[in-house]
């Protein structure tokens, strides 16, 4: 089935990590944003163990100027590289968001609300929050191209990966201005 | 008498629950399409998605939705069904070789506080109400934590009026609805005692969407409360439209004269329901 855009969809393509921060001034809520690049994926626990300090050796690098997807994938199947993995609830990471903006942290993807101090977050960090297609995992699959375990392995499921991915479709939901899709 | 075998069962409803994980039901497919016609913009592109993801999942055989969630199986024996096996131990044995061999992600942990040991169970449902003599209907639902999460519960006084109810419905839906994946069915149980007036909410998943309660009353309420939800302009996945909710399903049980229960549980698009007759 083609899967068509409608013309009246603004939208970005975005490199990541970001080389340049302005591009995030440009987004405004509801524009579609085009990801290329490498992303973080990693949800609950592994925020948890962050905000508590525990970084499991990786390097703070790692975050600078990046985007960081919260999801759990399945394992992979045929040929791909990860098995289905769509967004999880973002309203879960929300009390330890400033954790991984001060990391360096400037793109957040996931699917549904977030509180107030995402919001006042977001301006104080010139960050952005996107959503994807939540409910849509088998499709996403299809945007990433390579997959790897960067860090907290012994979270199974919830450890830390790295993908690669290739036109990864998402939506402004807050903007680096603090406005919102609410 | 009829005996149902082992052999029967476990194939029958290891069968039913490989395909719950990779077909959406053709009633929900039908009803993105027509809600697409309405559509446009982000809204239309995101109904598109769910179509484009469940067309994927169909040829690919990676799962719908990566929380593969809890299987949650209600069967309904008819008269004279007999088993000759343990049915518990049978449905526990398909779910943990399902999700080891179809590669389905390990959504539950043993203990729920100290989080330890990912593994998979179902939940079992037994009934003997079915009207279909020597026939075992088995059903499957599987419930992500997006949608169990999204799930509300009250004690409302016996003297509450109708009006009373039918506002805390849309309340609390409109606010559940920020977290999960709309456009989502929403399933409502009112009466009968605490634990039955929320399997009643879950229950009521298992019919079609278009499919009304036979009560006039309440099917005209399931009617004005899709309508009142829809005008909401939360939209598919939250982006704002026409299509927030598919379907509004209630299901009503007596209750004690003390009592008035009043259940609601959001179910997502990924709607992974299935049923065999056996």
């Amino acid at each position: 089935m083609k899967c068509f855009n409608s013309l009246d969809i603004n939208s970005y393509k975005i490199f990541v990590p970001i080389k340049d921060l302005d591009v995030l001034f440009s987004l405004k809520v509801k524009n579609k944003v085009v990801i290329n690049g490498e992303i973080l994926v990693f949800r609950d626990q592994v925020h948890k163990k962050i905000a508590s300090g525990d970084m499991d050796g990786i390097s703070k690098d790692e975050f600078l100027n990046s985007a960081v997807y919260y999801c759990a994938a399945t394992e992979p199947k045929s040929n791909f590289v990860v098995g289905s993995c769509g967004p999880t609830s973002s309203y879960r990471m929300d009390k330890y968001t400033e954790s991984i903006l001060s990391l360096g942290v400037k793109i957040m993807i996931g699917k549904g609300y977030r509180n107030a101090d995402v919001v006042e977050l977001c301006k104080k960090y010139s960050a952005v929050y996107l959503i994807t297609y939540g409910g849509c995992g088998a499709l996403i699959s299809k945007w990433v191209k390579e997959a790897k375990i960067i860090g907290f392995s012994e979270l199974g499921v919830e450890a830390m990966y790295k993908y690669k991915v290739e036109n990864f479709e998402a939506i402004v939901a807050i903007d680096a201005y603090g406005n919102t899709l609410w | 008498m009829r005996i149902i075998e082992k052999d029967e069962f476990y194939f029958n409803v290891k069968n039913l629950l490989i395909q719950t994980h990779y077909f959406l039901p053709e009633d929900l497919i039908l009803a993105i399409k027509e809600a697409i016609k309405i559509e446009e913009g982000l809204a239309r592109d995101a109904l598109l998605k769910i179509l484009e993801n469940a067309e994927t999942s169909s040829l690919t055989k990676l799962p719908l939705c990566q929380d593969t969630g809890i299987p949650q199986f209600f069967l309904n024996v008819g008269k004279g069904i007999c088993f000759d096996f343990n049915l518990k131990e049978i449905l526990e044995k398909i779910t943990l070789e399902v999700y080891e061999e179809e590669k389905l992600r390990k959504s539950c942990v043993e203990d729920p506080l100290f989080r330890k040991q990912n593994f998979n169970f179902p939940t079992i449902f037994v009934e003997y109400d079915s009207g279909k003599e020597e026939k075992c209907e088995v059903s499957v639902l599987i419930r992500g934590g997006g949608s169990e999460n999204m799930t509300s519960f009250s004690l409302f006084l016996p003297s509450a009026n109708f009006q009373e109810v039918v506002k805390y419905i849309i309340n609390e839906v409109k606010n559940l609805l920020k977290f999960t994946c709309p456009p989502v069915v929403v399933g409502v149980g009112i009466g009968g005692t605490v634990e039955t007036s929320m399997y009643a909410a879950k229950k009521s998943l298992l019919r079609k969407i278009g499919e009304r309660n036979k009560n006039e009353f309440y099917s005209e309420t399931e009617v004005f409360l899709k309508q009142q939800l829809n005008l909401s302009n939360i939209g598919p996945l939250g982006l704002g439209g026409k299509t927030t909710v598919l379907d509004v399903f209630i299901e009503i049980l007596p209750t004690h004269i003390a009592t008035l229960p009043v259940s609601v549980t959001l179910q997502c698009h990924s709607y992974r329901r299935r049923s065999i007759e056996i």
